[in-house]
């Protein structure tokens, strides 16, 4: 399924923009043929077809962007704007001032930052183990009570996070871990394991079945399978797996804001905290951890974009 | 496919060590809870001010059955959540279609375009509240340029709803985009060319081409937003906390009010219980569409 | 397939990159243990809790004490120190408290009073709790226990602006229109008239002169989650109705005449607040004053004091009088309901030893001083502090705006003691807010509210 998805082998090798050759007799992109590209008919009048089509690319790129930009770059705007001027919405230009990152930094509200790194690594790492190993079982063995564990792993996914909070509040409460990092990983490793087997499933799809299935004709154990042959394959699932795991625990909101009082505050909740100050202007201060909450997101996005997307189209038709 | 279970042979035992921590840390963290929802449900609990739950005779069940604040919850629940999925539907198949046409830069304007989904929704119910915010947000001052109407954006019950919309709409559009970007791919391109001969115009190839060929990723998509729009937590929070008056007060911020506000763990689970049945219903019914979505994408 | 070393190099990249992370990080949190006890404390992201926090940790560096503050919105602390204290988290040493919290938090025995700590002679001559000024820390007492270390009182008062109603064209106008002098409104009929009279758009004139900015008759902060019904109770007792129930019947009376005609006048008021009311609380509701765009403002005395009268954040510097609230039924001349602010040491404390004495230590006379040196507008609750020569001279807006107050002789409501108070009220404030954004109308809010609250006390086992 999916399998020609956008992030899939053949999308780099789609048809370049027209600007490359409007001239050429046989269309824009006829010298390069690709799978799927869509070949464009010979015209008599080619130059302002292509012309067209660049003005109408231009203009969608300009919606697409106008549509998506706006709230970060007024984000990014009230973070550097002087106290001053904040609430004067007339002044555009001005001289950015990163006092508020400073503040941040010597405040010590890098804390919760760092308790959400922590545990979101580590509770996607957990993810990752239980995950992986019980994906490949999924992926290349038939047996009975497949179908049974599978959906009963998979139908967790359907539980939004309110509807599960107030027993695990009260099973860490017996266990003692309420307000611990700990508690965040044990639950951030459960929170995404349906996830990370359907989006390590269909990766693992993608994997030759012939030679796992060979290896165990001669012979092999499952997990000499596994470690040798499986695992070296699985790479781009794990590292799709990963960030998607990583993404979703560190913009959880909910369980951190019931589950933690203290010492595992994490960044989304610390939001929170900003919301309401009462005396003082907090929207630059807020818009400065917003900010910082957004920064490991847009770093994921520019350098795994491809695992991203299709991750998260595998990931969101998790079944 | 696969493997047969017999050519494992002693691989058995390294096969129950590969699958059970999954299974059993499933059920213990997430399956677990779901079941002790379902049986507090049945219970008087009052975290503050009782010692432990106690059996009440199905009390919650009757009260939820006369509760006028909770139908209005799930109303305005069923309106947000088919609004907004309409309007991520329309903005996402525009989206996923200029990026099928092949534009520059087209990965990275994908990855752009994806921001708002993989940001915080915590983020993003600020950036989106401060923005209609009347002292530093830049709507209400682009409606005071314009010299239009200035409602009290986050204050006014049509308007609290609107702003949530749009800001639901802003995070989620993107994933509607993806699947539906990834259908479009998926079409043959000899189907367009077909057309193209017979001489059909752009809109008529839209809707006899490439509608029927993703009509079931877009029921998929729209069933997944319906779901997950219908049970809206974390912007309302930030935005609105469910005001003004209860105009906004959304199904599971009825349910965060009772359980952590009012501290009526039993009566909060009852609702929890009614919600986890509805949804196990459209989850079947989601499945089925989305069995008939796969089959017709991959023919 | 993939192209496979590209992503090995950027996945070990990413694995190094985290790894190095968590490294330094454990290193520089296990670096910074000292042998210094650390007191955690649960408040709001208030100046003068963030001033408390500051001076604590001046006055307990000797001692060996250091103070880490955990900031949470207003409302929520009460939750979370509710559901921590029941969920078992050792976690916290203080936990900010209002008096409308005094009697759930104590009922819920998530705070220690301060008598259990006053067994030896030395404690009670640490808190020295005759010096407490009664009328302000009454609120803080539940059950002839004294539940907090008082910090500061905040009286709701008028903030008005002396130019603009010294001035004699505005004066003429004003006579013309209503048929009586301008003046601070001593009545809530003069109030609405005023407010109304004030109200301008951009374009018209002030004071003779052109407004570039719409102006407003009033300046209140209505967010909801109690910033709302904190500025409309003291209207609802004006009109001489009960705090949504009547204690001695048990009978919510959310409904009643006198709560209809408060719900009425408010929403009437509204109409002359700035816009945006409904979602600034007291700071950024000052803001509009301290820009010059409100005639009057209704607030808790310190949130003026801290915004209007500071230079850098007000262009009304010495143009703000205070006043008493105005009045409604004669019987309760200038109502307002006593508000009052304290710091509570949690039940479950690691530190109960050092936690009392750090806070008698930073509430005392002189402590209490310190504070007022980092937050000049508190307003404070001991006698001593108050007759201290020294606060006099340096604070006399506080001494004056105080004065004012206690010689007016107000009416002063307490909030009945009912554990589900903060329960009982956000019902009410939700049925306020419905009515005041036209959701629903006035009597249908209230009947929803009365009915909810009928409700609640019927499960509570109040009444049948």
């Amino acid at each position: 399924m999916m399998r020609s998805g956008p992030a899939g082998p053949a999308a780099p090798a789609r048809p370049s923009p027209p600007e490359a050759g409007p001239r050429s007799p046989h269309g824009p992109t006829a010298a390069r043929p690709a799978p799927l590209k869509r070949p464009v008919r010979p015209r008599r009048r080619a130059a302002p077809a292509a012309v067209r089509r660049r003005r109408w690319h231009l203009a969608g790129i300009a919606a697409l962007l106008a549509w998506t930009l706006p709230p970060f770059l007024y984000l990014v705007m009230l973070s550097v704007k002087p106290e001053r001027i904040l609430i004067d919405r007339s002044q555009f230009l001005f001289w950015p001032t990163f006092e508020r990152y400073h503040d941040f930094v010597a405040s010590g509200l890098g804390a919760p930052i760092w308790t959400s790194l922590v545990t979101s690594t580590l509770g996607s790492l957990g993810t990752l183990v239980l995950a992986g190993l019980a994906a490949m079982t999924f992926s290349f063995l038939e047996f009975r009570a497949k179908t049974v564990l599978f959906l009963l792993i998979l139908l967790p996914r359907m539980f939004p996070p309110v509807t599960t909070v107030i027993p695990i509040q009260l099973m860490l409460k017996s266990m003692g871990l309420i307000d611990t990092k700990t508690a965040l990983v044990i639950l951030f490793i459960g929170f995404e394991i349906p996830l990370a087997i359907w989006v390590l499933h269909t990766f693992l799809a993608d994997v030759p079945r012939e030679l796992a299935e060979s290896a165990a004709m001669d012979g092999a154990s499952l997990p000499a399978i596994v470690l040798r042959i499986l695992l070296p394959l699985a790479g781009p699932g794990l590292l799709a797996a990963f960030i998607l795991c990583f993404i979703f625990n560190w913009n959880e909101f909910l369980f951190p804001l019931i589950v933690t009082s203290f010492n595992a505050r994490t960044g989304s909740v610390a939001m929170m905290s900003f919301t309401a100050g009462y005396k003082k202007l907090q929207w630059g201060a807020l818009a400065t951890l917003g900010v910082i909450m957004t920064i490991p997101v847009v770093l994921f996005v520019l350098a795994f974009r491809q695992s991203l997307v299709r991750g998260f189209t595998a990931g969101a038709l998790k079944g | 496919m696969g493997m047969k279970w017999a050519a494992l042979g002693s691989g058995r035992v390294y096969f129950w060590i590969m699958t059970v921590p999954a299974v059993v840390y499933v059920v213990a963290w997430r399956l677990g809870p779901a079941v002790y929802t379902l049986w507090l449900g049945l219970n008087q609990y009052n975290i503050v001010y009782d010692a432990a739950p106690r059996w009440n005779h199905f009390a919650n069940y009757t009260l939820l059955l006369r509760d006028g604040a909770l139908r209005q919850s799930i109303g305005l629940s069923g309106e947000f959540a088919v609004i907004a999925t309409a309007a991520e539907v329309v903005i996402g198949l525009g989206a996923a279609w200029f990026l099928d046409t092949d534009p520059p830069g087209r990965n990275l304007l994908l990855g752009v375009f994806l921001l708002p989904m993989i940001m915080a929704p915590v983020v993003v119910g600020t950036a989106w509240g401060t923005l209609f915010d009347r002292t530093v947000g830049y709507i209400p001052y682009a409606l005071q340029l314009l010299h239009l109407p200035q409602p009290q954006w986050l204050a006014t019950p049509g308007t609290a709803m609107f702003a949530l919309l749009i800001a639901d709409a802003w995070e989620w559009a993107p994933l509607v985009a993806l699947l539906l970007f990834a259908a479009l791919q998926a079409i043959p391109r000899e189907h367009f060319e077909a057309a193209r001969v017979d001489g059909a115009s752009g809109w008529q190839l839209f809707r006899r081409i490439i509608l029927p060929q993703i009509t079931g990723m877009i029921l998929v998509a729209a069933g997944l937003r319906l779901m997950d729009a219908f049970l809206e937590l974390d912007k309302v929070i930030i935005m609105t906390g469910g005001g003004p008056g209860s105009s906004t007060q959304f199904v599971s911020m009825f349910v965060y009010k009772q359980a952590f506000q009012f501290y009526e763990l039993g009566y909060a689970s009852a609702v929890i219980t009614l919600l986890l049945a509805a949804l196990g219903v459209a989850y079947w019914l989601y499945l089925r569409s989305y069995g008939r979505a796969l089959g017709a994408a991959n023919p | 397939m993939w192209r496979q070393p590209r992503y090995r190099v950027v996945a070990t990249a990413l694995a190094i990159v985290l790894a190095s992370l968590l490294v330094t990080g454990t290193v520089s949190q296990t670096s910074r243990a000292q042998n210094m006890t650390t007191l955690t404390f649960l408040g709001p992201d208030f100046d003068e809790w963030v001033a408390f926090v500051k001076v604590a940790n001046e006055i307990g560096k000797p001692m060996g004490i250091q103070l880490k503050p955990e900031y949470l919105p207003w409302d929520n602390v009460f939750q979370k120190a509710l559901i921590d204290s029941k969920s078992g988290v050792r976690t916290w040493d203080y936990v900010y408290i209002y008096n409308t919290w005094v009697p759930g938090l104590s009922a819920a025995k998530a705070v220690i009073p301060i008598d259990d700590f006053l067994s030896s002679p030395g404690a009670t001559e640490a808190v020295q709790p005759k010096d407490f000024i009664s009328l302000t820390t009454q609120g803080l007492q539940f059950n002839g226990k004294l539940w907090a270390m008082p910090m500061l009182a905040a009286p709701y008062m008028m903030g008005y602006r002396t130019d603009v109603f010294a001035d004699p064209t505005e004066k003429k106008a004003f006579q013309a229109k209503y048929g009586y002098a301008l003046g601070v409104p001593q009545t809530y009929k003069q109030l609405m008239d005023t407010a109304q009279f004030f109200t301008r758009k951009a374009g018209q004139t002030l004071m003779g002169k052109p407004l570039d900015q719409d102006f407003y008759g009033l300046v209140m902060a209505n967010k909801s989650g109690g910033f709302m019904f904190h500025r409309f109770e003291h209207i609802l007792v004006a009109f001489g109705a009960d705090l949504i129930y009547d204690p001695k019947t048990m009978q919510p009376t959310a409904n009643s005449p006198q709560s209809l005609a408060a719900v009425k006048y408010y929403v009437g008021l509204h109409k002359y607040m700035q816009p945006g009311t409904e979602t600034v609380t007291g700071g950024g509701a000052e803001r509009v004053m301290a820009a010059g765009r409100g005639a009057i403002a209704m607030d808790a005395l310190d949130n003026m004091l801290s915004v209007l009268p500071v230079a850098k954040l007000s262009k009304v510097v010495g143009k703000i009088g205070y006043a008493m609230l105005p009045t409604q039924v004669p019987s309760r001349p200038h109502a307002n309901v006593a508000d009052a602010n304290g710091l509570a040491i949690y039940a479950l404390t690691q530190h109960r030893a050092e936690a009392f004495k750090l806070a008698t230590a930073v509430l005392s006379t002189q402590g209490t001083k310190q504070v007022m040196k980092e937050y000049p507008a508190l307003i404070p609750m001991r006698a001593s502090v108050i007759r201290d020569p020294e606060v006099r001279t340096n604070y006399g807006n506080v001494f004056n705006a105080m004065n004012t107050f206690l010689n007016g002789k107000p009416y002063t409501a307490f909030i009945p003691p009912l554990k589900e108070w903060v329960q009982a009220q956000d019902l009410y404030e939700q049925a306020l807010s419905a009515a005041m954004s036209g959701q629903q109308t006035p009597e249908d809010a209230l009947s929803g509210a009365q009915a909810k609250v009928t409700d609640l006390f019927k499960r509570q086992g109040y009444i049948k």
